[in-house]
């Protein structure tokens, strides 16, 4: 190092250089001299008197107001703020020099941030190159890179973290529509189910049905042609006693003669005539032979219903006769309720129907039997089974009404659900009425409908459309707002 | 090479060619994370994705190195190293002669940067003669992208030849830049 080089030596021009924002003052308070980017800032001309206090504000070292205080913290950490400058604080270390005569601020901007340089109106280039500020900024902007990556890190994480609950949430979706959509095929898959066990059932019954069917018709045939010997014969045998009447009284007649009565043959045929009881059984025989033609009659009635009754339905509905229909029902199933009711009809008029009337037939029995059996559960004495019929609109309706033990209400619901009974085994399939409502609603675009109430009884309706309408025109038609279904 | 390279080379796809690109370039170069900046990540990454880049693109590395080249300086503008920058230079040869002080400075924040070393000279026409020289092989076009920056960033557009042929694993170049207006240095 130089043994020549002393403090005073360093120029104000050097001094400018190396502290750009310093400032010097003497005793007073004056501004001597000023860093040349400072002064640019400020607006201090070389002959202007500027007392610093009138400038700047010390912040730090707290309490300093006059120059006089400024010995006792040199070389402290001084922070000037401009009273002029928003924002512009120098900092930097103050040095005295020797017999106190002259303060130096070595002091440059407090710059905390980029921005903050730029409002304060420097650039990097007023500092100078051994300044730290340059190094400073970098690792604020590097501070501030790596703050802006987590932030931008932090945003990707929740929207990542948002896509994935909703990721879950779409799929969570996604596996509930699934599984209700497998409940769904579930429960068609049962009720299709259900509804081949019904037919099968019911395509069974139909097949024994038409097998006992064609036997009845066979029997009735084969009973039908004893019968109409045995009628005609007993026919003859009624004829015959009217001549063995007439007979006997002639025989009577002419053995009470006087001159025969001592004759031996005479009183031998009249002793005869006697013992066979003639005139009983000219009285009686007649009597007992009408009587084997009524019931002759009776048999030929029910073997001609049956033979109606189980004659076997077409594909085609045929025009029929509903109140014949019930007539023949009664017929056959009068084994059923003549024990336990009476039977009321109340038949209207009726026109012809297109029907299966096969089926109806059946449904028709299934509910006569079904109240014959509620009434035999219900213990009366008077048990009665009401069957009316009338039209209605464009519909026949048929009522069978009976005064049995009635439908529980928590059961109602479910009297048409196939397999499903409240008969002991062997009295009911519990499928009487899922048939009947199949044959009704399906086949027939009709309703089966009840009321019913507990320990009174029940009164079953069919209502069946007169003529029926094709499958085309209910589906040009959907909308036409007629109840054509049940 | 830091993050903050990578970073880069993404936007340069997204921006031009979309995020879906970025998607495939991306599967293909085996890279499955997002990049953050100030973290180093080993430099088979960066060549692996120019290299996916190229072949997904249909375009030459060396026009993806280029292309990113010009990208950097508006990107490093845009996050915020644009007061860095305007202290060392105003000029195209300013900052090119800079260039290794900037670098030295830099390091303050990348501790793990190898950057090149660059000198630049001004011949008698008036045209620079930039040498470029770095530890990496086959980054060269980069340099070339990186100095029309430059001339974009000073509104001096320049034209740059090979002086000495490029090669594609070379780890120095020169390089001649003219200036379509006479550069005042």
């Amino acid at each position: 190092m130089s043994a020549n080089f002393h403090s005073n030596e360093l120029s104000e021009k050097i001094l400018s250089q190396a502290f750009p924002f310093h400032l010097v003052i003497d005793q007073s308070g004056e501004i001597l001299s000023c860093g040349q980017s400072l002064a640019r800032k400020l607006k201090f001309g070389e002959a202007d008197a500027i007392h610093i206090f009138d400038h700047f504000t010390v912040q730090h070292p707290s309490g300093i107001h006059e120059v006089s205080q400024l010995v006792k913290v040199k070389n402290k950490l001084f922070l000037l703020s401009s009273k002029f400058h928003d924002d512009l604080v120098l900092r930097g270390q103050l040095v005295v020099s020797e017999n106190d005569t002259h303060f130096v601020f070595l002091v440059s901007p407090w710059i905390t941030n980029v921005h903050l340089l730029d409002k304060l109106g420097f650039t990097l280039n007023d500092f100078p190159v051994h300044s730290p500020m340059s190094d400073f900024l970098i690792l604020v902007q590097a501070q501030r890179v790596s703050l802006n990556d987590s932030m931008r890190l932090s945003d990707e994480l929740t929207i990542l973290n948002k896509e994935s609950e909703d990721r879950v949430v779409r799929r969570t979706q996604a596996l509930e529509q699934k599984a209700q959509e497998l409940q769904e095929s579930k429960t068609v898959l049962e009720r299709e189910m259900k509804e081949r066990e019904r037919v099968e059932v019911e395509l069974r019954h139909a097949q024994k049905l038409e097998s006992v069917g064609q036997l009845a018709a066979g029997i009735a045939h084969e009973i039908n042609t004893p019968m109409q010997y045995i009628g005609s014969s007993l026919e003859f045998l009624k004829e015959s006693f009217i001549d063995l009447k007439e007979l006997n009284v002639m025989i009577t007649s002419y053995l009470s003669q006087d001159s025969l009565k001592q004759d031996y043959k005479s009183i031998k045929l009249l002793n005869l005539v006697n013992e066979v009881d003639l005139d009983y059984l000219c009285a009686r025989g007649p009597k007992a032979l009408t009587r084997s033609l009524d019931g002759i009659a009776r048999v030929t009635e029910i073997v001609g219903a049956m033979n109606e009754f189980t004659h076997p339905d077409k594909k085609e509905m045929k025009q029929a006769d509903i109140n014949r229909a019930l007539g023949t029902v009664l017929t056959v199933a009068s084994n059923e309720y003549k024990y336990v009711a009476t039977i009321e009809t109340d038949f209207h008029e009726l026109p012809l129907i297109e029907c299966h009337l096969g089926d109806l037939n059946q449904v028709f029995l299934n509910l006569i039997v079904n109240a014959a059996h509620a009434i035999s559960e219900n213990n009366v004495e008077n048990g009665v089974i009401k069957i009316s019929t009338h039209i209605c609109e464009d519909r026949v309706v048929v009522s069978i009404a009976d005064n049995g033990t009635g439908i529980p209400k928590h059961i109602q619901h479910r009297i048409f659900d196939p397999f499903f009974t409240t008969k002991e085994v062997g009295r009911g399939t519990g499928q009487g009425l899922s048939i009947s409502h199949h044959i009704i609603a399906e086949k027939h675009s009709g309703r089966l409908s009840f009321e019913s109430v507990t320990g009174e009884g029940t009164t079953f309706s069919v209502a069946l459309p007169i003529t029926q309408i094709s499958k085309q025109d209910i589906l040009i038609k959907p909308d036409d707002g007629r109840d054509i279904a049940a | 090479m830091y993050g903050l390279v990578n970073k880069a080379v993404e936007q340069l796809v997204k921006v031009n060619f979309g995020d879906d690109k970025w998607q495939e370039i991306a599967k293909k170069a085996g890279v499955d994370q997002t990049f953050i900046m100030m973290k180093p990540y080993p430099d088979q990454v960066t060549f692996d994705l120019v290299a996916a880049a190229s072949e997904v693109l249909d375009t030459p590395s060396k026009d993806i190195l280029e292309a990113f080249g010009e990208h950097w300086i508006q990107f490093t503008v845009d996050e915020g190293y644009g007061k860095t920058m305007s202290l060392y230079g105003n000029s195209v040869l300013e900052f090119l002669q800079n260039m290794d002080s900037l670098h030295a400075q830099i390091r303050l924040s990348f501790p793990e940067l190898r950057p090149p070393k660059i000198s630049c000279e001004q011949n008698p026409n008036g045209q620079l003669v930039v040498c470029y020289q770095s530890e990496r092989a086959g980054l060269a076009p980069m340099l070339v992208g990186l100095v029309r920056g430059l001339g974009k960033r000073f509104s001096t557009p320049v034209e740059l030849e090979y002086l000495v042929s490029a090669e594609a694993d070379s780890t120095s170049e020169k390089f001649l830049v003219t200036f379509s207006q006479r550069q005042v240095a």
